[in-house]
């Protein structure tokens, strides 16, 4: 009994000790952190993307509370937390927000027809450099999930199709996709904006339907119907523009191989 | 201790399949697809259009770039397309397409030169080139540009160790075409102004290297004939100089930074038939050849001939066909098709059977070190491999993934069947 | 094939052929290569070793599926590498050992050993090792409980290495005797006591041959192992220096096992040749210093155990210089 008070009491002895050295060591020797930078850490994305040019998110709150970095360079914020930010940094709050944007991937080519039978890695960017892909459509969606991978939200998920999805609740429009995305297929436009066309074809209408069912065919149907005149062909593929775009949704219904998406329709597919 | 490099692998060679199958002739062709890229470098540019009559030998498309090469008609009738094409390499190129009138008329520009003897050397590379020479050993660099190189060489190898398996066109143009193969390579002697001359071939072609010695002496010719070790990658470039003159090509660097130039046997003759017989280069030997073929032949055919032609020629066995490769099974290409054209750069077209394949699902890699010991370049290709695969590209730079030669021999041994080529290949596609 | 047909190829990189080697192939056949050895310590010692053999395999084979199971993997077993790990570690254990200690060991060998590093290939440490050293430092006594061979009662007996290890630190003045007792030819046979798969060295021997001879194992480990404990053994191990008796080290002890079966492990060992001549004389030194000045009388275990930490720094500093690559 003795050496268990003994062991009890020395230990407890010792923790006392070390515990008052400790929070007297925090006190003499702490260094000042601007509490703006904590706050800004808190409030950014987190998501450490990299894609403001800082090492990750908590350097970048550093950057901007020094005014070294400028908000809109973080592409993952959202509106509210730019507003909230830009509190925290003083400045008035319209200044640099900037609309979110996020990314769309403009394939609706899952029943593109197969060239071959990938037996590659499991990569879009080693599929792409193979005999051209191997989808008939040399602007199909590879379907190797690349994206998926690099995103670092989470917001991509793979279709029944073979194609990818991206959640436009989840992506905060960091361009990771974007950028890795051997084919380009993949768009950055404002989340307000929910419409778009869900194909990249260059090719003729004709050329397009025999390799694929959901291709814009440059019909130039949404052209006619678009009430503010948006739509427009561009190299037989109809082009939005998000400047004058409404969101009405005419051209979704009106589209022939329904090639027009509505990204506010797409919900998890998990 | 025979003459070699550090690495590799002696490969079951198959070889057997049509090591004594004479080269034929290929009945012509009714329509042939000549793509406009057929080597590495710029597009050839079009001369003719929709509707001309050409000629067998006939120019239709020129070599306007410095490293470029023209393109000849391999047969006489009319062009009848100029669209884009599958092409066995790129997947889709501008393609001419010429259908036969059955004559096959030669060009009257196709005589026989006499005097080729006292040709310079600028007027034989002119020939050269003008004739659309490429290397015929796969990578089709044009031979115009690789005999002439920017700083002084010493050697001269001639490439005839196919070390491929399967393949047996160089061997079979060796036993059947010994002579003009030496007049070949003094004639590139000639251009390269070089005393050293070998000729590597492995060991396992005994008849090949006993030919050739005897033909060498026989006209009494400076040749050393070099019997190698039966191992591939040998006939790799860079391990072939190694094997030869134990010199090792600087990394990132081409063989004539080692003062040597080495040639594939087949381009050797092409030169000779460019040169003595002013014969562009419109046809080939390839082997075609697989265990899913009734009867794999050594075929000399028309450049553009379709693969399905050349495919029927050899009657399909009763097995289904599971993969058509351009080239050997090591570094060849599968085919999504076979309604592609035999270009310059095809030495065979192998068929394999469902049951030959090699699609096993990846494993761990357990570190065997067989990748390491084999690597011709001695890299660490498992190392690069595990950087593709946790797609750390950055770090996979230190392993040096650019001295890659891709000869696939990692991916062969491997147990854990990684495909460490591919990966490979991908982590120089992401660092580039 | 015919033309009007739509044919769908199959297109991946070259090349095209595969060899005939598998990961199971390679597990299974260094598996049966020490069976052997089993068969022969069953002549010695007794069924008890069956059952001991038996449960470890079992055992090692049901954690490596259960963890399987539990991370929702596809079921690793077909590779053989739990069984084999269980097999090792069974040649690893005293011939009565009690069955549920081997279940243990198994089970620590495999999930501490493998799974938890991520599975065949991420494991630093032999998993076999693992279990058995967790075993010796958790259970001393039972794992130093050696029957004399060929003894119906389990009378125990030290082994000729512990015997030794008495003489040499002068504990035991008659021990140069009873090391005497053995002869080469019996200690060659595993007419001793020892670990189950240690004793028969021409058993090991013959399975380790086949294994050279099909190339599943280079020579480069082995001969460094063994040649370094012997110089050493030969330099020190006698009353003065170069009379040491170096055949009787080399034959005692779970030299022979280790150096061919456990150092060779292609997992936890370097991969280049000269990395591997390092590795092979590492644990030769690090073998002979606990046989000679060590707690233990045996250290061959830990000894490749110290060298698989060492693994990755010896394939770093032995990387080979690339072609053309001027250093």
């Amino acid at each position: 009994m003795k050496q268990i008070i003994i062991a009890l009491g020395s230990l407890s002895a010792l923790g006392g000790i070390f515990g008052l050295l400790l929070a007297w060591a925090s006190k003499k020797f702490s260094v000042a952190i601007d509490h703006r930078i904590t706050a800004v850490t808190d409030l950014l994305p987190g998501a450490n993307c990299g894609a403001c040019g800082s090492a990750g998110c908590a350097a970048f709150a550093e950057a901007l509370v020094n005014k070294e970095s400028e908000l809109s360079r973080c592409v993952a914020c959202n509106d509210q937390a730019r507003c909230e930010i830009n509190k925290v940094l003083g400045i008035s709050s319209l200044q640099n927000c900037g609309e979110q944007q996020v990314a769309v991937i403009k394939c609706g080519g899952g029943k593109s027809e197969n060239k071959f039978i990938y037996k590659g890695l499991k990569d879009c960017r080693a599929s792409a450099g193979f005999m051209g892909g191997h989808k008939q459509c040399e602007y199909a969606c590879l379907g190797q999930g690349t994206c998926i991978e690099v995103c670092p939200f989470g917001a991509i998920e793979m279709q029944d199709i073979g194609v990818p999805v991206i959640n436009p609740e989840l992506c905060r429009g960091c361009l990771k996709c974007v950028q890795i995305c051997p084919r380009n297929i993949i768009e950055m436009h404002s989340k307000k904006k929910t419409v778009y066309i869900n194909c990249s074809s260059l090719e003729k209408g004709a050329d397009v339907l025999k390799k694929c069912k959901s291709g814009c065919i440059g019909c130039g149907k949404c052209v006619k119907i678009c009430p503010v005149g948006a739509i427009k062909l561009e190299n037989n593929l109809a082009v939005i523009d998000y400047t004058k775009c409404i969101n009405c949704g005419k051209c979704v219904e009106i589209c022939p191989t329904k090639a027009i998406k509505n990204t506010s329709l797409i919900k998890s597919v998990g | 201790m025979m003459l070699s490099f550090c690495g590799g692998k002696h490969l079951s060679s198959y070889k057997q399949l049509t090591k004594d199958k004479p080269i034929k002739d290929f009945p012509l062709p009714k329509q042939v697809v000549l793509p406009l890229i057929q080597h590495i470098g710029a597009p050839a540019e079009v001369l003719v259009k929709v509707g001309d009559l050409v000629k067998t030998g006939t120019k239709i498309a020129e070599a306007k770039k410095l490293i470029s090469s023209p393109v000849h008609s391999s047969i006489s009738g009319t062009v009848s397309k100029i669209v884009d094409a599958p092409h066995p390499v790129l997947g889709k190129c501008k393609s001419i397409y010429i259908d036969s009138d059955g004559l096959d008329t030669f060009d009257p520009a196709i005589v026989k030169r006499n005097n080729y003897a006292n040709l310079s050397k600028d007027e034989l590379l002119a020939i050269i080139k003008s004739a659309g020479i490429v290397g015929l050993g796969g990578a089709a660099f044009p031979t115009c540009v690789k005999l002439n190189p920017p700083c002084p060489i010493d050697s001269f190898i001639i490439n005839a160790v196919e070390c491929e398996p399967y393949l047996n066109c160089d061997f079979r143009l060796m036993l059947e075409r010994t002579e003009d193969i030496l007049q070949g390579i003094l004639l590139v002697k000639r251009i390269l102004n070089v005393d050293n001359v070998f000729i590597g071939i492995e060991a396992d072609k005994p008849q090949a290297i006993a030919v050739m010695r005897t033909a060498v002496r026989k006209l009494n010719l400076a040749i050393d004939v070099v019997s190698l070790k039966t191992k591939y990658p040998q006939g790799a470039e860079k391990q072939l100089i190694k094997a030869v003159l134990g010199r090792e090509v600087p990394s990132g660097k081409l063989p004539f930074d080692a003062g040597v130039v080495v040639n594939n046997v087949a381009t050797i003759l092409s030169v000779y038939d460019a040169v003595a017989l002013s014969k562009p280069l419109y046809e080939r030997v390839i082997t075609v050849t697989g265990k899913a073929l009734k009867e794999p032949a050594n075929l000399k055919v028309r450049i553009g001939t379709k693969f399905k032609e050349i495919i029927a020629y050899c009657h399909v066995g009763t097995k289904p066909v599971s993969k058509i490769i351009m080239g050997g099974p090591m570094m060849g290409l599968a085919q999504f098709t076979d309604d592609l054209p035999v270009i310059k750069g095809t030495s065979g077209i192998l068929l394999l059977a469902e049951d030959e394949g090699c699609e096993f699902e990846q494993q761990p890699c357990i570190r065997c070190g067989r990748c390491v010991d084999v690597c011709p370049m001695r890299l660490l290709p498992y190392a690069l491999s595990l950087c593709a695969q946790k797609r750390s590209f950055d770090l996979a730079r230190a392993y040096n993934p650019f001295d890659c030669i891709e000869c696939g021999l990692c991916t062969y041994v491997c147990p854990a069947n990684r495909k460490i080529v591919e990966q490979i290949k991908l982590t120089k596609i992401v660092l580039k | 094939m015919k033309n009007d047909q739509k044919i769908c190829l199959t297109v991946n990189c070259a090349p095209h052929i595969h060899t005939q080697e598998s990961v199971a192939k390679i597990m299974w056949t260094v598996f049966f290569c020490l069976i052997p050895a089993g068969i022969v310590s069953i002549y010695i010692f007794g069924w008890a070793c069956l059952w001991i053999m038996l449960t470890a395999v079992l055992s090692a084979g049901f954690t490596e599926y259960l963890s399987c199971v539990l991370q929702k993997k596809k079921s690793t077993l077909a590779d053989g590498s739990a069984f084999l790990t269980g097999l090792l570690l069974a040649y690893n254990l005293p011939p009565h050992s009690p069955l549920w200690m081997v279940f243990l060991g198994s089970f620590v060998a495999i999930l501490f050993g493998k799974v938890l590093f991520g599975g065949l290939g991420s494991n630093i440490f032999n998993p076999a090792l693992v279990g058995r050293v967790f075993l010796v430092v958790s259970f001393p006594a039972l794992m130093t409980h050696w029957p004399k061979p060929f003894s119906v009662d389990a009378v125990t007996a030290p082994t000729p290495l512990a015997i030794f290890k008495d003489g040499f630190s002068g504990t035991n003045v008659l021990a140069d005797l009873s090391v005497n007792s053995y002869s080469y030819l019996d200690l060659f046979l595993g007419f001793r006591g020892g670990c189950i798969g240690e004793v028969c060295i021409i058993a090991l021997l013959s399975g380790a041959l086949y294994l050279l001879v099909k190339g599943y194992i280079s020579w480069h480990i082995p001969v460094s192992f063994i040649g370094t404990v012997a110089i050493f053994s030969w330099i020190f191990a006698g009353g003065t220096f170069f009379r040491g008796d170096f055949i009787f080290h080399l034959l005692c002890g779970g030299l022979i096992l280790g150096a061919f079966f456990m150092a060779t492990d292609y997992v936890t060992g370097p991969m280049t040749k000269k990395g591997k001549l390092i590795f092979g004389v590492g644990c030769g030194l690090i073998t002979s210093v606990i046989r000679l000045w060590g707690g233990y009388p045996e250290g061959v275990s830990f000894s490749i155990l110290i060298m698989n930490a060492a693994a990755p720094l010896i394939d770093r500093f032995t990387m080979p210089k690339v072609f053309g690559k001027l250093k």
